[in-house]
């Protein structure tokens, strides 16, 4: 019985970190996406060059064969393509 | 050292301090919906304390504790991801001291149950025992209580 229940004890906690895992992943996705939409708050302005920067990155990830690293973009971002993301 | 008729005391406060919050949840215009899970869980919980204090052997009473305490954290667990609804990290904080909580019971049904048999030369471990469960527990009401003052009742909404 003792031996059981610790065992149960072990398996939630490993079930509690692959679910942490899932959610962490959840949550940046939903980042990346209200990200999206803050860049709406800001003047017309501002937003067009956010707009262009964002769908610049997101299709140089989306085909990183066309990639071309330049002293300004950084390869080691994680960004999800708008299309995915929407 | 709580004795019997404490602890039904205690847990018919905490049952109640649940109740009020939960109602108060129903009639929150903005809630939590992490919070407004695990709080069912933990009122039925606590709620089967009296069950285990009326149908257990002094045997047996450290374990469905403990297994009380598992559930509790399992059950939540379940429903988060079947409703698919992030954690709060108030509730992480609070499946950790339902955790430690499972460990202190484990500990003194090893140390009272198992090794001793008289509670005379353990009375300083039980004692501790006791304090660190009310401890936990104060602390669970406490943190729910303060994530539920953040919540909005709907006819804030005019003011």
């Amino acid at each position: 019985m003792e031996i059981t229940i610790y065992a149960v004890f072990l398996i939630l906690i490993v079930a509690l970190v692959i679910v942490r895992k899932r959610e962490v992943k959840r949550i940046n996705e939903r980042n990346y996406l209200q990200a999206y939409f803050d860049i709406f708050k800001h003047p017309v302005i501002e937003r067009s060059d956010r707009i262009t920067a964002w769908e610049r990155k997101s299709y140089n990830q989306a085909y990183p064969e066309t990639y071309v690293s330049t002293p300004y973009s950084s390869s080691s971002e994680k960004i999800v393509s708008i299309h995915k993301a929407i | 050292m709580i004795t019997t008729e404490e602890a039904y005391l205690i847990n018919k406060v905490y049952v109640l301090i649940y109740s009020v919050i939960l109602i108060y949840g129903v009639k929150a215009k903005t809630i939590e919906k992490t919070e407004m899970i695990l709080l069912p869980c933990l009122m039925v919980g606590t709620f089967s304390i009296y069950y285990i204090l009326q149908h257990s052997s002094f045997q047996d009473f450290y374990l469905y504790d403990a297994l009380n305490c598992l559930s509790i954290v399992v059950v939540s667990l379940f429903v988060h991801n079947e409703r698919r609804v992030n954690h709060s990290k108030s509730v992480y904080f609070i499946y950790g001291l339902l955790l430690f909580k499972f460990l202190m019971y484990m500990v003194i049904y090893r140390v009272r149950v198992i090794i001793y048999d008289t509670d005379a030369p353990i009375m300083w471990l039980i004692n501790t025992q006791s304090v660190l469960i009310l401890l936990c527990d104060s602390l669970i009401v406490l943190i729910l209580s303060l994530q539920v003052s953040k919540w909005k009742l709907r006819f804030m909404q005019f003011s």
